[in-house]
């Protein structure tokens, strides 16, 4: 093994911690209609749910895999394991959480933030949520934070068969189809008409088996007039064989209503991450989008915001930092279907250690979407000559008075910026970390403040032996 | 059937941005080669292709008028040596609406100077590009179009960059005005190559949406394999600016009026570049009946 | 009848729902020169803009009746026909469109007629003359890098070329070297000679209103005339500054 590779794992030792999975239950390797019935009758799915599944199966044997980004050769589903399960029941009191699980998440610090500065937290451990637990006062208002399977069979069923996989259906690409056909676990979150929640609620995502794919369905509606910011973590140990994350996360915006949605993803490196997300913004709601993509050996991310409602409004604020054997491509989509709406996207990437960062998006201004307003803008920064960064942003255009600008800049590390920093006394990689810590800000501020020390931690990780 | 305007890095398909077919079969190609100055009128339908030789610290002026009033295409291949200078200048001034399918692809050595300037006054549906290789060390390319497009016209274009050398440097620029039922693709790429150090590359769209039912459709790429570049791409799309509009207005200037001479306005910029006073005049005039 | 030449009457103009503008009255005589001044902010420019008409500037009040005729709800463009003219602080930038082609433009939208180019031509070149402007920026995009000086002295050579019968100068003198600034006078009272116009000046300084004769002073702080005095009141400020001798 390399010295590089060396130390990158030990810096990386905060999540790559792993349990030995003997006393899981684990389906078989693969993908089969036996397979899918046997997650189905496991779950105790509704008629729908099945029915649901075993669509999404065929539609996932028939569609191709996307043939323009990056390659997915390394992702062998016949080894992927779709289904494991701790053996252990949902606990709202870390007490009752099973010792070795209940370590993990605080080697990773979640119970911790849930006294300091949540609302409410679910934790996800392999397949299943194992943890979940709403603050007194904010379940008062009628505020629901539930897993998703319980919401199934619960009071608000109804509800969950109205609305689940009808932003992002099994049909939109293959590994939506995926996730019909296998999804487990997940969040649902549902906030009444007019409720302000002042404080974040949170999910935990931890995949921890080995060669295992993790399929949660996160489903927030956050009702008219209502206020939520619902974050979301995730992280997995490393091993040498792929492991899958291919989530799905609804966002239902009401009349007036908005929805911070913000994920900090650290998963391992020989992760496939392939995550969809949308969003339906009714009029004058607004949905804000903050991404920080730090790990995953292949990402395609791109949260999706339709703008369904007169004056509804997107942002999205983005990071991604791609290292060695890294390939981010990430980016974010917007619809605008009505008039007076507004979109700005505004991301970063960073390259380094041979990584590689692609931005990737696309902008519809409908017809109908008079007088609406678009400003995309990226920025990428090159730390050596072995990464790349590609910017491929793609704009449609239909409304003659819209107001559509787009801006991106690609440079490297201004070397008058590090002289300066170390004419002051700092070395060359504290000087350099700190530049890019600076270039982050546009995620970083826009985090509650425990997120952004997390995020500049990973940053300073990343930036480790970067010299030389 | 004629697959042409890749683009050079793959997106959602459901963009339709990808590459362009054309219903076109080409027939039996001309070739010609050009060694120096020359203006070359294409008044038939010929599939044409096109080599210019632009040797060692040579400057060299082309100017290529097409006014077929069929279906043309024409691909040019460009060669400029060390030190050598080309300015292309390629005007569609076909009589009637007609179809232009134009492909360029140049190379550039040592410190060459490549200027390339389109003129698309909305004569019929238009298929242009061009690739430019900044092969040696210190080369430049300035790329620079105008374009009408109207009635129901289509006007697809793809312009890319690659820049191999050290301290190349490339501008790209499209200035555009789409009216009632026009739609319009531009991509234009910027891809800096390990070894490219030192290297610049911009490239800035503007379009002025002056129609109901357009579709514009802009796809601004930088790719990148190099640490020390500078890249940036803008893009402007809307109607007319509120301060341009107000100004105008304040001197008396109405609103039809002050449109026609901000459009009039994107291609004097490239009419100016026009060495040949008669070719020069010929499109003034054809801009003076379209605006 | 030429006693009521431009007449301002209680004028409360808004930015963004936000009221600048809190009640303006303001007559203006032909040929006479008036001069605004007042601390920064205060919303001197803002009355330019609401004479001449810029729609982000809403009238929510009053009206303004130039030459017997409500303009209060005409557009900018009629407002010009109608003689109005106004000089931009900071002029815009206009790719494509030459100084020369704006100003005939304009010339033949007001008059109504197409300009003889040889006269036009002719003409244009006097006046830059005048101006101490090299003819060559007559073939140049409209105040494309120009300088701060240069852009005042277009706006001027518009001015002269346009003959309106009432001008508002804002801030024309601001940012110019002594040169300049004698320049622009001159040229300013070439279009009091040709035109026998009215003026409005904003300014800050003195200095261009030397050699102009001035009948009417104003001084507007916080979005009001809180004084109105004649060519003496200039000294005063000049000496006492806005604070309390005005109050």
């Amino acid at each position: 093994m390399k010295e590089k590779t060396h130390v990158d794992d030990i810096d990386r030792s905060m999540y790559d911690f792993r349990n030995e999975d003997k006393d899981a239950y684990k389906l078989d390797e693969g993908l089969t209609k036996e397979i899918v019935l046997q997650i189905s009758e496991e779950k105790n799915d509704p008629e729908w749910m099945r029915d649901l599944r075993l669509r999404s199966l065929e539609i996932y044997n028939k569609m191709e895999a996307p043939n323009w980004g990056p390659a997915l050769d390394g992702l062998d589903m016949d080894h992927i394991v779709t289904y494991v399960r701790k053996n252990t029941k949902l606990a709202d009191n870390w007490e009752e959480v099973p010792q070795e699980v209940k370590d993990t998440f605080e080697k990773l610090g979640i119970p911790q933030a849930e006294r300091k500065s949540l609302a409410g937290v679910g934790a996800q451990y392999d397949s299943e949520l194992v943890y979940h637990n709403v603050r007194e006062d904010v379940a008062r208002l009628g505020v629901v934070y539930t897993d998703i399977e319980s919401a199934l069979r619960g009071e608000y069923a109804d509800m969950i068969k109205e609305h689940f996989m009808t932003l992002l259906p099994p049909s939109d690409h293959k590994f939506c189809a995926l996730h019909g056909a296998v999804w487990s676990g997940g969040s649902f979150v549902y906030v009444p008409k007019g409720v302000k929640v002042d404080i974040p609620l949170q999910s935990y995502f931890r995949l921890n088996a080995k060669g295992a794919g993790q399929f949660e369905h996160t489903l927030i509606i956050v009702d008219e007039g209502a206020d939520l910011h619902f974050i979301e973590g995730c992280s997995a140990p490393k091993y040498n064989v792929a492991n899958l994350h291919a989530g799905c996360v609804e966002l239902f915006v009401r009349k007036n209503a908005r929805l911070r949605y913000s994920t900090i993803e650290n998963w391992s490196k020989n992760m496939y991450n392939l995550n969809s997300k949308r969003a339906l913004v009714e009029e004058g709601g607004k949905v804000e989008w903050v991404s920080g993509s730090f790990g995953s050996h292949i990402s395609y991310l791109y949260p999706m915001s339709i703008l369904k409602g007169r004056g509804s409004r997107m942002e999205f604020t983005g990071i991604s930092f791609a290292g060695k054997g890294q390939n981010l491509d990430t980016g974010a989509k917007v619809v605008q279907l009505a008039p007076d709406t507004s979109a700005f996207i505004s991301t970063k990437s960073i390259s380094k250690g041979g990584g590689v960062c692609t931005f990737r998006s696309t902008v519809k201004v409908a017809k109908e979407a008079e007088n609406s307003k678009t400003a995309v803008s990226c920025e990428s920064l090159m730390l050596d000559s072995e990464s790349r960064s590609d910017t491929i942003p793609a704009m449609d255009i239909r409304c003659k008075s819209a107001d559509v600008g787009h801006e991106a800049q690609i440079g490297k590390i201004s070397d008058e910026a590090v002289f300066y920093l170390m004419s002051r006394g700092m070395s060359e990689e504290d000087a350099k970390a700190l530049i890019v810590s600076g270039f982050a800000d546009n995620v970083s501020k826009e985090l509650p403040l425990e997120y952004a020390i997390e995020m500049n931690n990973l940053i300073r990780l990343e930036m480790k032996g970067s010299i030389g | 059937m004629m697959k042409i305007n890749r683009l050079p890095a793959q997106t959602f398909n459901t963009t339709g941005m990808n590459e362009t077919d054309i219903d076109y079969t080409p027939g039996q190609y001309r070739n010609v080669d050009i060694y120096e100055d020359t203006i070359m009128t294409f008044d038939n339908p010929q599939d044409t292709n096109i080599n210019v030789w632009v040797k060692e610290g040579k400057e060299v002026s082309v100017i290529m008028d097409y006014r077929s009033k069929d279906t043309l295409n024409i691909s040019t291949r460009i060669n400029i040596e060390k030190n050598g200078k080309l300015k292309l200048v390629q005007i569609d001034s076909a009589p009637c609406e007609s179809r232009l399918i134009n492909q360029v692809n140049a190379r550039l050595e040592e410190e060459a100077d490549f200027s390339i300037i389109q003129i698309l006054p909305g004569r019929g549906d238009v298929y242009t590009g061009c690739t430019t290789d900044l092969a040696g060390n210190r080369s430049k390319c300035n790329m620079d179009i105008a374009y009408l497009v109207k009635d129901g016209q289509k006007t697809d274009m793809n312009f890319i960059s690659n820049h191999y050398g050290k301290e190349t440097e490339c501008n790209i620029n499209a200035d555009g005005i789409l009216k009632d039922g026009a739609f319009k693709l531009f991509r234009g790429t910027i891809d800096f190559k390990t070894g490219a150090s030192g290297s610049k590359g911009i490239e800035n769209e503007k379009v002025l949406l002056l129609g109901d039912d357009v579709i514009n459709q802009t796809i601004p790429l930088i790719l990148c394999t190099e640490e020390d570049v500078e890249g940036a791409h803008g893009a402007q799309i809307g109607s007319l600016d509120e301060d341009v509009l107000f100004y105008f207005a304040s001197r008396g200037i109405d609103e039809k009026t002050t449109e026609k001479m901000i459009s009039f306005g994107s291609f004097n910029r490239l009419l100016r570049q026009i060495d040949n006073e008669t070719v020069r005049e010929n499109t003034e005039k054809i801009l003076s009946e379209v605006f | 009848m030429s006693e009521k030449f431009l007449e301002v009457k209680d004028l409360h103009v808004s930015v963004q729902d936000k009221e600048i503008l809190h009640g303006i009255d303001l007559n203006i005589k032909k040929g006479e020169v008036h001069v605004l001044m007042g601390p920064n902010g205060t919303g001197k420019s803002t009355l330019g803009y609401a004479l001449i008409g810029n729609p982000k500037y809403e009238i929510t009040q009053g009206s303004i009746i130039f030459n017997g005729e409500d303009l209060t709800e005409e557009s900018v463009d009629k407002r010009a026909k109608a003689g109005m003219f106004l000089s931009f602080q900071n002029p815009l930038e206009v790719p494509g469109v030459t100084l020369s082609s704006f100003i005939r433009s304009a010339l033949e939208q007001i008059t109504g007629e197409r300009t003889k180019v040889w006269d036009f031509k002719k003409k244009l070149k006097a006046t830059m003359d005048i101006l101490d402007m090299d003819h060559e920026y007559a073939d140049r995009d409209l105040n494309v890098g120009f300088s701060g000086g240069e852009k005042k002295k277009a706006e001027i050579l518009q001015l002269l070329m346009l003959e309106p019968s009432f001008a508002i100068l804002d801030e024309t003198d601001s940012g110019l070297d002594v040169d300049a600034v004698r320049t622009v006078s001159a040229g300013i009272e070439e279009y009091q000679r040709r035109c026998k116009g009215s003026l409005l000046i904003i300014t800050h300084s003195t200095k261009i209103l030397e050699s102009l004769k001035v009948d009417k002073t104003h001084v507007m702080i916080e979005g009001k005339i809180a004084k109105t005095g004649g060519s003496e009141l200039v000294n005063f400020i000049n000496e006492k500054g806005f604070g309390d001798g005005l109050e």
